[in-house]
C-alpha cells in the first residue's frame, strides 16, 4: 500500500513511518520543514514532502491511503482550551477525497468527544474534523489513544469504542502500530475507537472490534 | 533468703556493674592516653581529648551532609554533584526557584542571542532512539520515598552525520567517527573495579555517540563488557602492549589494532597526576591483572614516568608515525599545559614536519580524578580554562588546527561547562568523576585506599557486591545522553543549530566588579607572561 503520513514529524510520527517501512507499505512522510527530511529518512520513509499549502492540491494523487495525526493533546482536560486548526484538517480530508485516497486513518484523542456538546466553542472544535471525517464518502478510522508515553513499545494494547478507566496511557511505538494496523483491518472500517496499553496483541484487540 | 532478698540483691550487682564498667573503662583510657607519647592532647587532656579525633574523623561527612551549603564542597559542591545524580537517575535536570551560582563572583558565561533557534531547527539526529530506565518518583514524605524505575525510549542527541567529529581523517586508513562530544576520560581498571568499568562499558555502548578510555592500565574484557568505542591509552609503563623485559611490543600493539572495538590510541604524556612513575605492589598482581597488563604474576612493577621510546619531539613524532602506520588508527597524545616554550616548540615542530598527534587531550590541571600526591594535584599544570584557549590559539597560529582536535578535561560534568569548553576551542570533552558519580560515587575521597564505600575505585569484592551493574549502565547512558540534550538546549540559546559550532565569541567572562572581557584576554594574558619569562 502507498501511505502518505500528515504530521511524519510529530514523536508518533517517527514511528508510524518506521512501522510502515516494517510492513513493508511505501510512505510518503510530509513534514513541516526542510530540517526534519534526514530524521524521516533515516527512520524509513519511501520520500518526504516538505508541507505546503501550495502542494496540496495534488499531494495525494497516486496514494492508497493517508495517515493523519493531529495535535490534541488527551492531556489538556475537560474545559481546557485545545488549539487545533480545524478548518486546515477539514479541508485536507476533502482534498484526500477529491484526489482519489481510499483509507483515511486519523488520529485524535480520548478526550475529543467533551468539546461536541459545547456550542460556544469556548474548549476548541477537536471533534469537528472527526465528525466531517465521519460524514465524507472516505473508508474512515478515527483512532482515540490515551495520554501518550515514551515507554517502548510491546505490541499488546486494549481497544473499544469507550475505554472504562479515566488515566488511560499509551506508548508512541503502541499507538503507531495501531494506526499502521487499521489501515488494513477491516473490522476499524467506518470506526472510532479508543486505544489505551493493555494486554491484547494489536491484530486481536482491533478484530475484535 | 527469699526471692526477695534475690532480687535485692541482685538489683545491688546490677547497679554496681553499670557503675563501675565505665568507670573501669575510663581510668583505662585515661592511664592509656596519659603514659602515650603520640599525641600531646591526649597527654594533657587525656579521654576528652579523645572528642577532637572523633569529630575530626567525622568531619567530611558532616559537612557534606549537614554544614555546607549546597554551593560549597570541593571538588563538587552538594549542588553539582546532585546535578549529576539526577541526570543519571531521572533523567531531569530542571531546577526550580533560579539559579544557585553565586553570581558575584567570577566566571564563563554563555552569551545568548535575541533570537534563538527552535527545536525543530537544531540539526540534530534523533533517529534511532535508545530504550533505557529510568526512575520515577511516585510519592515522598519526611522519611521515605517511593519511586520505581521504567522502561523508556529517549532521544539520543546525536550529532548528525556531516557535523560528526573525525579524528585522523586524513592520516588513518580508519579514521574514528563520533557523532557526540561527551566521552568517558582514561580510567584504568586496577584504580575503577570490574563491576564499575563493566556498567561505564555497557552505559557508554548504550548511549553511543561516545567512547571509553581505557587509561593506561591496558585493555581488559571488563571494558568490552558493552561494546562501547573504545580509545586506548599507552602509559609509559606500556601496560598490554608490552614485552614481559618491558619493551614495547610491536607484536601485542599489532594485535589491539585489529580489534574492531578500539578506535584510537592516546600516548599518555600528562604524568602531571604520577610524576614518581608507576608503582604496582606485587601482591596486587593478580593473575588477571597480569594477563591484561602483560606482566608477570606476583612480581613488583616500577615503571618510569616517561618514555625510554623517546625523549624529544621529533622521536616522539617519529613514534607515533609508526603506530598509526602499524595500527592504522588515530594516535593522540594527553598532555598537561605548563611551560608553554615547550609546547610551542611541539606545535611548531608540527607545522615544520607536517606530522604530529591526531588529537592532543589537554588535561586541566584540577583533572586527575583518584589517587595522586597532594602537590601534584594542587599546584602542577595549568587548570582547563587557561589551558584550552592557549593550545588552540597555538595551533591556529601555526595553522596546523584542521590537522588535529582537542579533547578537554577538567571537572566538566554539566552541559554549561561542557559548552565552555566547547567555545575555548574544544572539539570533544572527556569525563571521569561525573561518570563516576553516575554508577554511585559518593566522594568520599578515599579513591587511593582500596576502601571506597560505593564499591566504585576499588577492587574489593565485598565493597564491589554494593554496585549493581545492570542498574548503574542505565544511569550512565542517561546521564551522557542528558549532557548532549542540554549541549543542544545551549546551542539554541546561542542561536546556532549545533553545540560543534560553538566559537569564542558565544562565551564571556565576567570578574567579581562586573567587567567582562573575552576569552582573547587570556590569550593576551598569556602572551605577556611568556615574553617576561623570555625577556
Amino acid at each position: 500500500m502507498k501511505v502518505i503520513v500528515f504530521g511524519a514529524h510529530s514523536s508518533v510520527g517517527e514511528f508510524v513511518v518506521s512501522k510502515l517501512r516494517i510492513n513493508e507499505h511505501a510512505s510518503c512522510a510530509v513534514v513541516g520543514k526542510e530540517n526534519q527530511i534526514e530524521l524521516l529518512e533515516k527512520r524509513g520513509a519511501t520520500e518526504v514532502v516538505v508541507y505546503e499549502t501550495s502542494i496540496l492540491q495534488r499531494l495525494f494523487k497516486g496514494f492508497d491511503a493517508a495517515i493523519f495525526l493531529t495535535g490534541i493533546s488527551p492531556k489538556a482536560q475537560t474545559g481546557k482550551t485545545v488549539m487545533v486548526d480545524h478548518e486546515s484538517v477539514i479541508e485536507t480530508v476533502r482534498e484526500a477525497e477529491r484526489q482519489g485516497v481510499k483509507r483515511f486513518v486519523m488520529m485524535s484523542a480520548i478526550t475529543a468527544n467533551e468539546a461536541a456538546g459545547d456550542e460556544s466553542r469556548e474548549i476548541g472544535a477537536k471533534e469537528m474534523p472527526d465528525e466531517f471525517l465521519r460524514q465524507s464518502n472516505l473508508t474512515y478510522t478515527v483512532v482515540q489513544p490515551g495520554s501518550l508515553n515514551d515507554k517502548p513499545g510491546d505490541g499488546k494494547i486494549s481497544a473499544a469504542v469507550t475505554l472504562d478507566s479515566a488515566t488511560l496511557e499509551i506508548s508512541r511505538e503502541n499507538l503507531a502500530e495501531v494506526l499502521v494496523a487499521t489501515l488494513d483491518a477491516e473490522s476499524t472500517f467506518n470506526k472510532t475507537f479508543e486505544v489505551a496499553d493493555g494486554e491484547t496483541p494489536v491484530s486481536e484487540a482491533l478484530a475484535s472490534l | 533468703m527469699g526471692l526477695t532478698d534475690y532480687l535485692v540483691v541482685g538489683l545491688f550487682v546490677f547497679i554496681a556493674i553499670i557503675i563501675l564498667v565505665p568507670v573501669l573503662l575510663f581510668i583505662y583510657l585515661y592511664i592509656k592516653d596519659d603514659r602515650q607519647k603520640q599525641h600531646s592532647i591526649l597527654r594533657n587532656f587525656p579521654v576528652i581529648g579523645k572528642v577532637r579525633y572523633f569529630t575530626e574523623h567525622i568531619g567530611p561527612e558532616m559537612r557534606q551532609y549537614l554544614f555546607n551549603a549546597d554551593n560549597e564542597g570541593k571538588p563538587f559542591s552538594r549542588k553539582e554533584y546532585q546535578d549529576v545524580v539526577k541526570a543519571g537517575k531521572y533523567k531531569e535536570r530542571l531546577i526550580g526557584f533560579g539559579s544557585l551560582r553565586d553570581f558575584d563572583a567570577e566566571g564563563f558565561y554563555i552569551r545568548n542571542t535575541l533570537f534563538p533557534k527552535l527545536t525543530d531547527e537544531m540539526k540534530v539526529d534523533n533517529a534511532e532512539k535508545i530504550k533505557t530506565r529510568v526512575y520515577k518518583i511516585d510519592g515522598e514524605s519526611l522519611f521515605t520515598r517511593k519511586e520505581h524505575n521504567e522502561e523508556k525510549l529517549i532521544d539520543p542527541f546525536y550529532l548528525r552525520d556531516e557535523d560528526a567529529v573525525v579524528l585522523g581523517e586524513k592520516t588513518c586508513r580508519q579514521p574514528f567517527r563520533v557523532k557526540g562530544q561527551v566521552g568517558q576520560s582514561a580510567m584504568s581498571y586496577g584504580a575503577l573495579g570490574e563491576r564499575a568499568i563493566q556498567a561505564l562499558s555497557k552505559g557508554l555502548g548504550l548511549a553511543g555517540g561516545t567512547w571509553m578510555n581505557t587509561g593506561e592500565g591496558g585493555l581488559s574484557d571488563h571494558h568490552l563488557a558493552g561494546n562501547p568505542d573504545i580509545i586506548m591509552q599507552i602509559g609509559p609503563d606500556l601496560f598490554g602492549v608490552r614485552k614481559p623485559s618491558g619493551e614495547f611490543s610491536w607484536e601485542e600493539f599489532k594485535r589491539k589494532s585489529e580489534l574492531p572495538q578500539i578506535k584510537a590510541f592516546e600516548i599518555k604524556l600528562a604524568q602531571g597526576a604520577k610524576t614518581r612513575g608507576g608503582h604496582v605492589e606485587g601482591a596486587k598482581v593478580t593473575e588477571e591483572i597480569a594477563k591484561i597488563r602483560l606482566v608477570e604474576v606476583g612480581k613488583t612493577i616500577n615503571s618510569p614516568n616517561r618514555f625510554y621510546e623517546f625523549g624529544d619531539v621529533p622521536s616522539m613524532f617519529d613514534f607515533i608515525e609508526q603506530l598509526r602506520t602499524v595500527g592504522g588508527k588515530p594516535v593522540g597524545i594527553k598532555i598537561v599545559v605548563g611551560d608553554l616554550d615547550a609546547l610551542e616548540n611541539m606545535v611548531s615542530y608540527m607545522k615544520e614536519s607536517g606530522k604530529g598527534p591526531d588529537f592532543i587531550t589537554v588535561d586541566g590541571g584540577e583533572g586527575g580524578t583518584g589517587a595522586t600526591y597532594q602537590e601534584l594535584a594542587d599546584s602542577v599544570g595549568l587548570p582547563i580554562q587557561s589551558a584550552l584557549p592557549i593550545v588552540d590559539e597555538m595551533l591556529k597560529h601555526y595553522e596546523v588546527r584542521d590537522r588535529v582536535k582537542l579533547i578537554a578535561s577538567g571537572k566538566l560534568i554539566t552541559p554549561d561547562k561542557i559548552a565552555i569548553a566547547l567555545a575555548m576551542g574544544a572539539d570533544l570533552v572527556n569525563i571521569a568523576r561525573g561518570l563516576m558519580i553516575s554508577v554511585g560515587c559518593i566522594m568520599a575521597q578515599v579513591c587511593h585506599t582500596n576502601t571506597c564505600p560505593a564499591g566504585v575505585a576499588t577492587t574489593d569484592k565485598k565493597l564491589q557486591d554494593g554496585l549493581v551493574v545492570d542498574e548503574k549502565y542505565y544511569r550512565v547512558c542517561n546521564y551522557i545522553v542528558s549532557l548532549r540534550e542540554g549541549l543542544y538546549n545551549l546551542a539554541a540559546a546561542a542561536g546556532i543549530d549545533s553545540p560543534t559550532q560553538f566559537e569564542r565569541k558565544h562565551i564571556v567572562h565576567k570578574d567579581e566588579l562586573g567587567r567582562i572581557s573575552p576569552v582573547e584576554e587570556i590569550l593576551h594574558a598569556a602572551r605577556r607572561t611568556q615574553m617576561q619569562k623570555e625577556g
